[in-house]
């Protein structure tokens, strides 16, 4: 328990004033009240689990310290009132408080946390903190003017609470260090180029696109069939990427399946080998009008040439699909200097020789083929050249301007986000000149100084001093919410004129922040986070169980998740649409997922859901069902957790380290609902698992990938029955009407998850009373999602401020 | 582009042997080799972790009555130089999340407030670089035979930092033995980066007094850091005169999981040879390049190890890791070809094989697979078997550091040493 306050009370302690007003309207109950009241009914309704005898979860309550000046108590106090208000205590086979007896209690606690919060006079403070790695490119992308990554390889930042992006995580180590100074490097460099400009479109057709030896040159298309090996690989011949960076490959071509067309024309065909007949039958043929996946795969430039090798080289770095009639396709992907990429098609049948057929007296490909017209490759993306650095340090033209070190002021004070220490303005002055008397160019030496600039403690951290007026801070702290990025210049002049702390302004500066295409990098790093999206990509679906997964499909999932994120942002809709809503944002391939008619083309839209479809909300959403399975089965248990972190904000302790795992037995045919049989029979696993588990089979219905089932594999029907505190359900719909009756307990957690997210820690007990309060104040107003963020971003616990913080008394 | 001569991989991969005609020492500064008799043998580590185990009815001894586990059939041809070690672990849970505490012995939850952070430490082969690899080019390589995700990574510093492998062969060739073109522009290139780290460092100094007291510890790890830094780059200045060993080109990438690993081992063992470094992690992560066998593509490594004990999915996870154990065992002969001054690398190679996971289907991180071989372990021809959970995995560690010469009691949360069994 000492870890738990160094930890949370160092860090986070913030103090919290009370008003004199509400004060006085309020009469505090004296601690022996509380005592009085308290103790009685620990005794009749705890102290048989939570007592001498039992500490189930860790937890005694006949003895909790009350003196809630202390942190770890009041946090402990916190966590009792929690599950009285949920009524997830006492348990459900326990004789229940009368109702009365339960709200008085909850209150009693309530005011004695908002009094200990009052009493507890001590400077609150928001730490140091560092950029995450995602905040750090798009730093780099809106300083510079370019799309090179500052994160490139710099290692991973451990997870606190999913978040990755939290002060105390945010570490620096020599490894970071190192790697951060040579990515620093390789940006400078391009940052302040000059000269000719290095973007380029290049476009390759038949003659300039090279390939392996299965692949046809016809008149006007080049067409492969689909395979593993690269002997079916076709590249933009010659090319190879001229400096690191986002560079655009876009494919005109289309792709369908050759034998349909054939036998539906009448004609006929003949396949040089015998058994190629026998072979291909095996497999299911696609239908035309289904999506066909392309990949774009980054190999080096001396790769690029035929290789009767069976499998392809390189990286996976862009998918998409392609249509059966012309199409034009693009992918934006990330390359390194002196590679090239290869487009490869694997949608179909995978074949190790070609399946050449005669057609009407010709040799001819006969299968599932992708035809390519041209390729064309644009970039590196760079907004303006020379790039806008260059521009605003040494200028367009070769000529050096006379006023180099007021454009270096310049652009500290924009990197830096505050204004800059004359001792640091001269150091990196000198730096520019050393590198000048040592006879390197201005350019060089200026490169120097960008390389400096984002090495730097004050360009890669964000403090506030804590005086409750640090201005500078706060409009950092707002671009790096809302933006995850640097403040812009409105918000820079609103900070210098000392206007930004001014509760109006910040609301009006919020709303015209949250209209800013730039949202999109909070709502992509916050559902990374807060959802766990950022984990997508581990345990790839088994290919044997799940045929129809891809990896653009994985994607694809996942900007399901951020549009729908977006939609509700952006409409003010309720947050409940979190929880269950009337539509779903998908696109083609995700209406197909999902079993849904009539949605065409790859653009996501909001699409109205039919009465009983089981997929609005979060919940429904194949992104969250997958990131909660292993990849081959689900699991009522990973799912159960996911529900109580992340949308009830009621996390379940850690195993017990004693407690050795199920290993599962899928020969026989048991169901999941008996290979968890052991949670509810054994009371040390049903303490904790009664809660986790019903969650989970709630979701039953979808398997690993998110697909609706009613069986299992093995022809079982699916159990989704759960029975919670307050009410039992089956299957999805069931479920979300009980979770919708805990919508004031989400609304807490999502508020509660913004918070962390936008100050940088978790919070203390006393940030949680505030947080609660706003949530419940929102939810009053009509609990609309971008009013909800507005409230954080204007109050006073966001704006840092001290003096007029203060905990409403209930 | 400049054109480079082009030879075959597997040519490259057999035909190195013959090609090294190095003189002994040629690689090491002439400052350094002075003061290193040959007769002072230099003592290297490889660590070889799987992330997914392996599985265990087919690795441990007696599992299965008499009958000798499949998955060490490949090695048998080595059978009097390792020794299996069952029964070992490090007492932790976590399933995959534990599994990255193979070498630290660690799996260590910090407590925030309510939440929990999980936090490694300092590595077996990072510890042993510290002391090992004092003289030589780098401190240690970490490499993997595909890409893996950071949550996998088998090596973390001492500042609990997981240090990515490289899986990419042609990166870690450049390293090991590209020169740098011009040396001189290289070198002075350095210099730069030591002076901006310089200003960044004062600059963090004069931070400092401008925050809260409360911030000033993060502010200081960064401070410490850029003075780490500054000497590692010192470190790669005093070798950058000093030309790399050279070695024929290496131009193809292979492209499934095993070609990979072979062609690490390979360069490991070169590395290990021209004493670039003296300590080498090698990571098999649990997807990323396809995995074949005769042609065939198997699906889904990750989904075989959860093979729910069906039995024809536990034969295909077996044939997988048929393989990675076919590849240590070309591993380990390659290394007794190489001549080390009168022994073979092999006798001064400590080889360590295993991973953080006892059995992939439950996820359970007891019972770990663990193998060592070479060094100057007593290797005996018999395999060990502890009573589960009554030796720690960081005692065998504690009698690997000491037979390294590595003055150390402890390891983790070892309880002695096993030098009876082992040394």
């Amino acid at each position: 328990m000492d870890a738990i306050h160094q930890g949370a009370i160092e860090v986070e302690r913030i103090a919290i004033l009370l008003a004199a007003l509400t004060a006085a309207a309020v009469s505090l109950p004296a601690s022996q009240d509380f005592d009085a009241l308290i103790t009685p009914f620990v005794e009749a309704h705890c102290v048989k689990c939570h007592g001498e005898r039992k500490q189930k979860g860790d937890i005694r309550l006949d003895i909790l310290d009350r003196d809630f000046s202390k942190g770890e108590n009041a946090i402990l106090w916190q966590d009792v009132s929690d599950m009285l208000i949920t009524g997830d205590m006492p348990p459900e086979e326990e004789v229940r408080p009368p109702m009365g007896d339960v709200s008085q209690i909850i209150k009693a606690i309530d005011t004695e946390l908002r009094s200990a919060a009052a009493s507890m006079n001590e400077r609150g403070r928001i730490a140091l903190r560092r950029l995450s790695h995602s905040a750090l490119d798009n730093t780099v992308k809106d300083l510079l003017g370019i799309d090179l990554l500052l994160s490139k390889n710099l290692p991973a930042d451990p997870d606190l609470e999913g978040f990755n992006s939290l002060a105390v995580t945010l570490d620096a180590n020599p490894e970071m260090v190192l790697k951060l100074q040579n990515n620093a490097n390789t940006i400078a460099k391009l940052a302040i180029a000059s000269g000719e400009d290095i973007r380029e479109k290049r476009s390759y057709s038949i003659g300039t696109i090279g390939h392996g030896h299965n692949v046809e040159e016809g008149r006007e298309f080049v067409t492969t069939s689909s395979s593993r090996d690269r002997k079916h690989t076709m590249w933009p011949k010659d090319f190879f990427v001229p400096q690191d960076g986002l560079y655009r490959i876009r494919v005109d071509g289309f792709a369908r399946d050759y034998r349909t067309d054939l036998e539906e024309q009448g004609i006929e065909y003949t396949y040089l080998r015998e058994n190629y007949e026998q072979s291909l039958k095996k497999r299911d043929r696609k239908p035309n009008d289904e999506p066909r996946l392309v990949s774009i795969i980054a190999i080096q430039a001396s790769e690029a040439r035929h290789m009767d090798a069976a499998s392809v080289p390189g990286r996976r770095v862009g998918y998409f699909y392609i249509g059966n009639e012309m199409d034009s396709q693009y992918v934006d992907v990330r390359l390194n200097k002196g590679e090239n990429i290869m487009v490869h098609y694997a949608a179909a049948a995978i074949l190790n020789q070609s399946p050449t057929a005669v057609v009407e007296g010709e040799e001819r490909l006969v299968a599932d083929l992708l035809h390519v017209k041209s390729i064309t490759v644009s970039g590196p993306e760079i907004e303006t050249w020379p790039p806008p650095a260059r521009q605003q340090l040494l200028g367009a033209s070769d000529t050096v301007p006379n006023n180099v070190e007021e454009r270096i002021g310049d652009f500290l004070f924009r990197a830096f986000r505050r204004p800059v220490p004359k001792n640091t303005l001269q150091s990196f002055n000198l730096l520019y000149q050393t590198g000048l008397d040592q006879g390197l160019t201005e350019q060089e030496s200026m490169g120097n100084v960008i390389e400096g600039v984002l090495t730097s403690p004050r360009f890669l951290f964000n403090y506030d001093k804590g005086d409750g007026k640090d201005v500078w801070a706060l409009a950092s702290r707002l671009s790096y919410f809302l933006w995850n990025s640097m403040p812009d210049n409105t918000l820079i002049k609103l900070a210098e004129n000392d206007q930004l702390q001014k509760p109006r302004v910040l609301r009006k500066q919020t709303a015209r922040m949250l209209k800013d295409p730039k949202t999109q990098r909070f709502i992509e790093d916050f559902t990374a986070q807060w959802l766990g999206l950022k984990d997508i990509e581990l345990m790839r679906p088994d290919p044997k169980l799940y045929e129809d997964y891809d990896p653009l499909l994985e994607s694809l999932m996942r900007q399901e998740s951020e549009t729908f994120f977006q939609e509700v942002l952006e409409k003010n809709l309720p947050i409940t649409s979190f929880l269950d809503s009337d539509f779903i944002t998908i696109n083609e391939r995700l209406a197909k997922h999902y079993q849904i008619e009539g949605v065409d083309g790859s653009e996501f839209r909001k699409v109205a859901l039919p009465k009983d479809n089981p997929r609005g909300g979060l919940l429904g959403q194949a992104s969250i069902l997958k990131i909660t399975s292993d990849g081959t089965r689900t699991s009522p248990v990973v799912r159960g957790v996911w529900i109580l972190e992340n949308i009830l904000g009621d996390p379940p302790s850690p195993p017990p380290a004693d407690v050795m795992p199920i290993e599962p037995d899928v020969r026989g045919t048991k169901t999941i609902f008996d290979m968890l049989s052991r949670h509810r029979e054994i009371e040390t696993c049903a303490d904790c698992h009664r809660s986790i588990d019903p969650w989970g089979f709630g979701l039953e219905h979808f398997d690993a990938i998110g697909v609706y089932r009613s069986q299992y594999r093995n022809g079982q029907s699916v159990y989704a029955k759960g029975s919670v505190p307050n009410g039992s359900f089956d299957g999805i719909a069931d479920m979300k009407r009980v979770l919708l009756n805990r919508s004031d307990q989400f609304a807490r957690a999502l508020t509660e998850k913004l918070f962390t997210y936008a100050l940088g820690h978790p919070l203390s007990f006393q940030e949680r009373l505030i947080a609660d309060d706003i949530a419940k104040a929102n939810s009053q107003k009509g609990g609309g999602f971008k009013d909800l963020i507005i409230a954080i971003c204007e109050s006073p616990l966001f704006r840092g401020e001290i003096q007029s913080t203060q905990v409403a008394q209930n | 582009m400049k054109k480079a001569i082009e030879i075959n991989r597997r040519q490259f991969l057999c035909g190195t042997g013959g090609l090294m005609a190095l003189p002994f020492l040629s690689s090491l500064p002439l400052s350094i080799a002075a003061t290193h008799p040959i007769a002072k043998a230099r003592k290297r580590l490889v660590c070889v972790g799987t992330f997914l185990g392996m599985y265990p009815g087919e690795w441990h001894p007696k599992q299965n009555g008499n009958r000798k586990p499949r998955l060490l059939e490949p090695l048998m041809p080595h059978r009097k130089d390792f020794t299996v070690v069952s029964g070992v672990d490090h007492g932790i849970n976590g399933g995959h999340k534990g599994t990255p505490s193979f070498l630290s012995g660690v799996y260590q939850p910090e407590y925030i407030g309510e939440s929990i952070m999980v936090r490694n430490q300092i590595t077996l082969d990072q510890l042993a670089a510290k002391h090992l690899s004092r003289d030589s080019r780098y401190h240690s390589l970490q490499l993997g035979a595909s890409e893996g995700k950071p949550s996998q990574t088998l090596s973390w510093d001492e500042n609990g930092v997981p240090l990515l492998p490289e899986p990419d062969p042609i990166n870690v060739f450049q390293k090991l033995f590209v020169n740098d073109l011009n040396p001189k522009e290289a070198s002075r290139a350095m210099t730069f980066k030591r002076s901006i780290l310089d200003i960044v460092a004062d600059d963090a100094r004069a931070l400092q007094s401008e925050i809260g007291y409360e911030d000033r510890e993060k502010v200081d790890a960064y401070f410490t850091s850029i003075r780490d830094v500054e000497k590692r780059i010192e470190r790669q200045q005093q070798w950058i005169n000093t030309p790399k060993p050279g070695v024929p080109p290496l131009m193809e990438r292979p492209t499934t999981f095993h070609e990979n690993l072979d062609l690490m081992y390979e360069l490991t063992a070169l590395a290990l040879q021209h004493d670039s470094t003296r300590v080498a992690s090698i990571e098999l992560p649990a997807g990323g390049l396809p995995i074949t066998l005769g042609g065939e593509q198997l699906s889904g490594y990750h989904g075989q190890s959860h093979h729910g004990k069906d039995p024809e999915v536990v034969e295909e996870l077996v044939k997988i890791e048929l393989m990675h154990t076919r590849s240590l065992s070309k591993f380990l002969s390659r290394l007794k070809e190489i001549d080390d001054g009168g022994a073979t690398l092999f006798d001064r190679t400590q080889v360590l094989f295993g991973s953080g996971l006892g059995n992939g289907s439950s996820h359970s991180n007891r019972n770990l697979p663990v193998l060592v071989a070479g060094g100057d372990l007593k290797h005996s021809g018999k395999d060990l078997v502890f009573e589960e959970g009554k030796t720690p995995l960081a005692n065998v560690f504690v009698t690997m550091l000491q037979s390294l010469g590595i003055e150390s009691e402890n390891f983790a949360h070892s309880t002695g040493n096993i030098n009876n069994e082992l040394a």
